[in-house]
Parts: structure tokens; C-alpha cells; sequence
């Protein structure tokens, strides 16, 4: 074989490689519209219930992990407090953390220590002491030793007393209707074990009370970028593949789960750093081995917002934390992968998460700079390198395009016609370096999950009131 | 050394795939311009034509014009939100003047066709106008829409056929209720509750002693959120027909007559932990003096749930203070016992 046919052969790959990849996402994307527009059509008409009847909704226990949060955690428990929900309680779990946050939650909430008959479900760090709010009877906080988010998560549903829990970031901001708009799977679908919220970036919006009041976009280009991106992975990187009950990822932000069943399957995974994408990806294993019918399902409305990062480091950390989040998460499952009871999961969307998502960042730098060095040496001719550029840019511009048909048809986020221009100028110009640096950040994620270095609660620099981790993998 | 050249098949492929990326890029972005601009005009259009017809119909709670302006076929189904809307914020006799218009605008032959659209919100606008209209001519179009798929448009047809004549929608709508999974519970409690208390307690009552075994404990909790006189005999009945786990559960749960306690206090000791609970719960809201001394010994229950509510009941009972239960948990020799209570005497102190 001489070095043109392996150039060749490689330009091959590479091209179908990129085709493959988005071919696949333009099919979510189809599923997605279909999805969408039935599921406008069944609740976008929807009046609120009366309360008189919360006996028959689900209750559900509202936890909130708070690592070094002192800064945030008041305003975020105070807009927890207001939610339009029947019957719910919220446990915040204090991670140990080095600041004040126990001290601002102890003041603003006249927290006093109570002695609870606390329950060992899942085994945890030691609690050290559980507060009870002397003004709100629904809030708790948990004082615990530091072990991570999964652990202080884990701590909450040994402490939860109702049959569905909600784990949301302690900074995440919510809608008044978020949970009763989420746990809307459960009521219709008994089988539901688990359901996850849509995510939107709260940069540029304003915030007031805890509660979003008015959208707009951000100045800062990362944060739009980032705009575009949570866009494609939310509108159909989950939504297409939840009517095959196919979703692997639910966000850690804000999602809703059947306690006993994930008290069954273990509980979150306190050694890996993608604890919430590995108890999806498990709840899955578990469930498909034992034949139980099940839905991990999604929802399309836009619940929760937060803040993304706004420089560089801080969304490099971010990205090679959730890189690794994803490895971790596939890899510990991977038995899942072509399993026989594997099921639409197991046969198809497991498959796709390892070759464009797991293995994707390889390729996809190796593609790059293959392209690059082949040119500069004039083994490629020019007409070639730009209809590779042509093709990939052009596939990632089309597939955030397709994003914001979805929007349009849907919620209509941005009221503003100029934020469409300002967004497809965004989804253009993401191309010419921002995916690239992507690439590199998820390539150096896998090679810190090789290495095995061990996880940590992930910090950001906040500018408002919030952030969040939610894994763009779509 | 051969390069890639334009004759090469790789690079015609990626050339015109990024062409025809570029065209169907153009195409959408296109759509989405288009959209929008349609949703600006729609929303114009239709703050227009509320401003013209919102003053209508306030004054129409007083006298009902003689002429009203005519509506185009695009804006029928805002004026029937509107209207809707209108009438289910009124009570009495204004809700007459609103019938009135709705027949002199023509609104009962448009409500006709919108319901065999197969637009949702059309035919979902259409369903609730009918039903508030109380219109009988439609009935059988409105019964085939208690049977579709989407869970709003059913559950707009089944309340709209209660509007519309109570008892002869029962029969009909008793077998849904308890069939149809997708219908969240409260939104059919909140429709049931439109009926007369009377019929739905009668239905209800004959639907959980003549269905099948897996719906007696849904169509239970829906009897108890209306209050029936007859419930104790009939979800007495429920439990011998049915002796199973989830439905002595739910009877547990509903039952709130003292007239029930002999079966309250049979089954705590039921192998189910989520019988036990709930028959603790029943005592707790139920029970006698003497119930006191069982409560004390559940408080030993290997489930922690049972404990919990155990406690709680307890503490519920009118005739016992915070004294007796701190004396009660000093008397515990059973660790669980003693820390359950602990915890419940700190929440009943912090309320």
C-alpha cells in the first residue's frame, strides 16, 4: 500500500466519518420535530390544577448538593421555597464545604439541629448533623463530611421521605411551574423511573428573586456559543432519542427520579465524575437485564436555566470534566453496549454515544489535523481541503440551523427576530476555532480518564447566580 | 505520487454534499425568517381582533348587542378561547349572555366543523365550548373525542360530557377513567368533581365493586376525594371482594369513619409494610384511647415507614400531649422505638 492510497483511504474515513456523525444527528433531529410538535399539541393548552386535589400528585423531594456555595445558596433555597407544586420538601445537603456556606443557611433559614431517625439506604460519608428549618417545615439541610456531589447526593435520598427525589445544582435557576411541568412523565406513564428537564443558559437574561424574568442574549461570545450549543443538545440530542426510551443522559442540574429504583440499582456512583449520566446509564442496565418495563424519558419545556461559563479556563475545566463524565459513565456500563435485552439503548443509542461522543473527540482532532499537515505538504490539493472544510462546517452549521427550526416551532426562547441573526451568525462562527478547542478539551478529558485521576466538585467563576453541570453530549 | 484532484470521487462527494448542506442551510434558515414573521403577524392579528371582541363580551354581561362584527375563518378558534375563558371565570346568570352570543355569532356550527379538524387546539377550544354551551345536538361527536389519543382532548371531551348531562355520561365515563393510564389522576379528579356529588358517588361506588381487580384502588382514591355518605360500606365491601394488598392500601387511606376501625386494626398486622403504614395512618386519625397501646407497639416495626407514621399517629391523637409522648418514649426499651419518637416529638415541637 503506498502513502496515496493511505491518504486516500483516510480522506475516506475521515469524510464518512463526519457524514456518519451528522447523518445521525440530522435523523435525531427528524424524531425530535415529530416529538415535538405532538408534544406541543398535548400540553401547550394545559390550565393548572387546583390544590385541593395534591393528594393525588406525586410529592416529591427536592434535593440540592451545596459545595462552597455561600454566595448563592440563600437566593437559590428562597426561589426552591416558591415553586407551584403541591406537596414537595427540599434537602440541602452541605458537602463539607470550606466557606460559610452551613453559617448563611443556618442564619436565613433559623435552621436548628434535629434529631432525626436517619436511615442508612446507601452507604455515604458520615452526617455529621441534620438541621430542620424553624420557618419552613418543608426544608431540611444535611451537614455532612465531604465526599463529592454522587455521595452528598446519596445522603439526600437516604433522607428523602418521598417516593420521587429531584436533584438540581444549588445554583440552578427554576420556572414556578419547573415540577409540575417535569414529573408530568411520571403521572402519565407509571413506568416512568426517571425524567429530565431541558436546560437553557441564563447569561444575559435577568435574574430577580431566584426566578428568570426576562430572556435575552449574552455579549460574551463563549457564552453564546454555548447558547447554540445547548440548544442542538437539548432540542434533539435528548429529545430525539426519548420516544425510543433511548435517553442516556439526564442532567445533574435538574432531573427527577423513582427513589426505589435508583436505591435498587445502587445509588449514584460516588467514584466517577459523571455521576448523573452513569445512574442513567445504569438504570438502564439494570432494568433492561431484569425485563421490567420501564421509561427514562424527557422534557421538552424550558425548565431550569444557568449560567455558563464565561472564560476560557473555567469552560475548559467544564468540558474535560464532563468528557470524562461521559467515559466513565459508558465505560462502567459497557455491557449495555449490543447487549441482548439492550433494547433501541442498548442496539443503537449506547453504540452512537461511543463512536461519536466516547471516540468522537479522537477522530475528530486526528481528522483535523491530518487534513491541516496533508495540505501544508501538498498532499492534498486545495480543492479537496475546502470541500472537507465545506462539509464539516457546513454539517455543523445545518445541524444548529435545525436547532432553531425546533425553536421556532416550540418555545420561542428569544422573542427578538435580531437574536435569530445573532444566533445563526453565532452558529457560523463557532466553526472557526470554538468547535475545535472542543475537540482538544474532550480529547484531554479522555486522556485525564485514562489516567484515572480522581473527580471533584466542579467549580465555575459565577458572574450572576448560577451554573450548572449538564453534559452537551447529545 | 497521485493527489486528490477534483476529479477525484472524494473530493466531487464532499464538494456537493457541502453544496447541498449550503442550499438546505439557506432553505432553513429561510423557514425560520419565515416563521417568525408569521408568528409577529398572528400575534398582531390576533391582539387586533381581541381588541375589538374582549369589550364585547364585557358588555355583554349586561345586554347583548344587537350586531356583532363578523369573524374571519382564521380567527375562530381566538374567539372561542376567548370566550371560554370568559365563561369559566363567571358564575350564575352572566354565563346566559354569553351563551346568547356565542349562538348569534354562530359559533355552534363552527364548533361543529373545528371538532373533525385535525389540529388539536382547534378541536380542544371546540370540545370546551360545546361542553360549557351544554350542547346535547353533539353528543356523539363529543363521546367519539372522549376516546382519542391525545390525553387533553379526551379529558376535554369526558369533562364536556359531564357539562353537557351528568348522568348519562357516567356509564361511559366510569370504564375511562380507570383504563385510560396516560390521564393524570388529579386532572380527573378535578373533572369528576364537576359532577353532582350524588351521581359520581353512585358510579364510582358501582364501578369499584364491578371492575376489574387492577382498577379498584385508582377509581378508590378518586371515591374519596368526593365525599359520599355511603363510603365505609362501600369500600367495606371493596376489601372482601378484593383482599389484596393494594386495594386494603387504598381503603385504609380513604377510610375516615371510627365505623371502620375493626378493619383498621386487622390489618396491622398485614404482611405488606405499605398496609401497615396505612393502617397506622387510620388510626392516627381514627383511633380510641385504647388504640393508643397498639400504636406504642408498632412503633417496633421493622419497617422504618411504619415506625414513622406510628409515631406521627400518636402524636395526632387529640388526647395525647408532648408530656405523654416524651413519657411513652422514655418507657421504650426498643432503640427504634425511642429514636422514631424522638424525632417526632422535635417536628411536633418546631410546629
Amino acid at each position: 500500500m503506498t502513502l496515496s492510497d493511505i491518504i486516500l483511504m483516510s480522506q475516506w474515513f475521515f469524510l464518512l466519518y463526519f457524514i456518519g456523525m451528522n447523518l445521525g444527528y440530522i435523523t435525531l433531529n427528524i424524531m425530535s420535530f415529530f416529538t415535538l410538535s405532538r408534544y406541543m399539541q398535548e400540553h401547550g393548552t394545559e390550565e393548572g390544577l387546583s390544590q385541593e386535589y395534591a393528594d393525588l400528585q406525586l410529592p416529591i423531594s427536592i434535593l440540592s448538593p451545596a459545595y462552597n456555595e455561600e454566595a448563592t445558596v440563600a437566593g437559590s433555597i428562597r426561589s426552591l421555597l416558591q415553586l407551584n407544586y403541591p406537596e414537595y420538601e427540599i434537602i440541602v445537603i452541605n458537602d463539607g464545604s470550606k466557606d460559610k456556606t452551613l453559617e448563611v443557611l443556618i442564619q436565613e433559614f433559623s435552621l436548628a439541629p434535629f434529631p432525626e431517625a436517619y436511615r442508612v439506604r446507601l452507604q455515604t460519608k458520615p452526617v455529621r448533623t441534620i438541621y430542620q428549618s424553624t420557618v419552613y417545615p418543608n426544608l431540611r439541610v444535611i451537614d455532612k463530611e465531604n465526599g463529592g456531589k454522587a455521595d452528598a447526593l446519596n445522603v439526600g435520598i437516604n433522607c428523602a421521605r418521598y417516593p420521587l427525589f429531584c436533584c438540581i445544582d444549588a445554583d440552578s435557576i427554576l420556572q414556578r411551574d419547573s415540577l409540575e411541568k417535569v414529573v408530568q412523565p411520571f403521572l402519565e406513564d407509571p413506568t416512568t423511573v426517571a425524567s429530565g428537564g431541558t436546560v437553557r443558559i441564563a447569561n444575559g437574561c435577568e435574574v430577580s428573586g431566584g426566578f428568570l424574568m426576562e430572556r435575552g442574549l449574552p455579549s460574551n461570545p463563549l457564552a453564546l456559543f454555548q447558547i447554540v450549543e445547548y440548544m442542538r443538545a437539548f432540542l434533539f440530542g435528548r429529545l430525539g432519542w426519548s420516544p425510543l426510551n433511548a435517553l442516556l443522559i439526564i442532567s445533574g442540574a435538574f432531573g427527577v427520579f423513582h427513589k426505589e429504583k435508583v436505591i435498587s440499582a445502587g445509588g449514584y456512583l460516588t467514584n466517577t465524575i459523571g455521576e448523573d449520566m452513569e445512574l442513567v446509564v445504569r438504570l438502564h442496565r439494570h432494568l433492561r437485564q431484569q425485563g421490567v418495563p420501564y421509561r427514562i424519558t424527557f422534557v421538552p419545556d424550558p425548565i431550569c436555566w444557568t449560567e455558563a461559563p464565561e472564560d476560557l479556563k473555567t469552560l475548559k475545566s467544564q468540558r474535560v470534566r464532563w468528557q470524562r463524565g461521559l467515559a466513565e459513565s459508558l465505560a462502567k456500563n459497557i455491557d449495555l453496549l449490543f447487549n441482548r435485552k439492550g433494547g433501541a439503548v442498548g442496539w443503537l443509542a449506547f453504540p452512537f454515544m461511543v463512536i461519536f461522543e466516547w471516540l468522537g473527540p479522537i477522530i475528530e482532532v486526528i481528522g483535523y489535523i491530518f487534513m491541516t499537515v496533508a495540505f501544508a505538504f501538498g498532499m492534498i490539493s486545495g480543492q479537496a481541503m475546502v470541500a472537507f472544510l465545506i462539509v464539516a462546517m457546513g454539517l455543523g452549521v445545518l445541524l444548529s440551523v435545525s436547532a432553531f427550526l425546533l425553536e421556532e416551532i416550540s418555545f420561542h426562547i428569544y422573542p427578538k427576530p435580531k437574536h435569530i441573526l445573532i444566533l445563526f451568525l453565532v452558529a457560523v462562527a463557532e466553526n472557526f476555532g470554538y468547535r475545535q478547542l472542543n475537540s482538544v478539551w474532550r480529547l484531554m478529558g479522555l486522556y485525564y480518564w485514562t489516567r484515572g485521576k480522581k473527580g471533584h466538585w466542579g467549580e465555575m467563576t459565577r458572574k450572576a447566580s448560577c451554573s450548572g453541570i449538564v453534559n452537551l453530549a447529545t | 505520487m497521485e493527489f486528490a484532484t477534483s476529479s477525484d470521487p472524494i473530493v466531487n462527494l464532499a464538494f456537493w454534499t457541502g453544496i447541498a448542506v449550503i442550499f438546505i442551510i439557506i432553505f432553513m434558515v429561510l423557514y425560520v425568517i419565515f416563521l417568525r414573521y408569521m408568528l409577529i403577524r398572528e400575534e398582531r392579528r390576533r391582539k387586533l381582533f381581541l381588541d375589538v371582541w374582549r369589550p364585547i363580551l364585557i358588555r355583554s354581561l349586561e345586554s347583548i348587542p344587537d350586531v356583532l362584527p363578523p369573524v374571519k375563518k382564521k380567527d375562530w378558534p381566538v374567539l372561542f378561547n376567548l370566550w371560554n375563558h370568559f365563561h369559566e371565570s363567571l358564575r350564575g346568570s352572566a354565563k346566559d349572555n354569553l351563551n346568547e352570543i356565542a349562538r348569534k355569532a354562530g359559533m355552534l356550527p363552527v364548533a361543529g366543523s373545528l371538532l373533525k379538524k385535525r389540529k388539536v387546539k382547534s378541536r380542544l377550544a371546540a370540545i370546551t365550548t360545546l361542553g360549557l354551551l351544554r350542547e346535547k345536538t353533539v353528543w356523539e361527536e363529543i363521546k367519539n373525542s372522549s376516546v382519542d389519543e391525545h390525553p387533553s382532548v379526551s379529558l376535554a371531551a369526558m369533562r364536556a360530557l359531564i357539562r353537557i348531562d351528568e348522568e348519562r355520561a357516567m356509564p361511559f365515563i366510569i370504564p375511562l377513567i380507570s383504563a385510560r393510564t396516560d390521564w393524570p389522576p388529579a386532572r380527573v379528579a378535578n373533572i369528576l368533581h364537576e359532577a353532582s356529588p350524588h351521581v359520581i358517588c353512585v358510579a364510582l361506588a358501582d364501578a369499584i365493586l364491578h371492575s376489574p381487580e387492577p382498577h379498584i384502588p385508582l377509581l378508590i382514591r378518586y371515591f374519596e376525594t368526593i365525599a359520599c355518605d355511603s363510603s365505609t360500606v362501600v369500600l367495606r365491601q371493596a376489601i372482601e371482594k378484593f383482599p389484596n394488598a393494594a386495594v386494603i392500601s387504598a381503603c385504609l387511606h380513604a377510610f375516615k369513619s371510627p365505623d371502620a376501625l375493626d378493619i383498621v386494626r386487622k390489618n396491622l398486622t398485614h404482611a405488606a409494610w405499605h398496609v401497615r403504614v396505612q393502617a397506622v395512618r387510620a388510626l392516627g386519625r381514627m383511633g380510641l384511647v385504647y388504640d393508643k397501646y397498639i400504636l406504642i407497639n408498632m412503633l417496633c416495626d421493622q419497617q422504618w415507614w411504619v415506625r414513622y407514621r406510628a409515631a406521627q399517629a400518636l402524636s395526632s391523637l387529640p388526647f395525647i400531649s408532648t408530656v405523654d409522648l416524651e413519657k411513652i418514649r422514655d418507657e421504650q426499651a426498643d432503640r427504634y422505638a425511642k429514636d422514631i419518637l424522638i424525632q417526632v416529638i422535635a417536628e411536633k415541637k418546631m410546629v
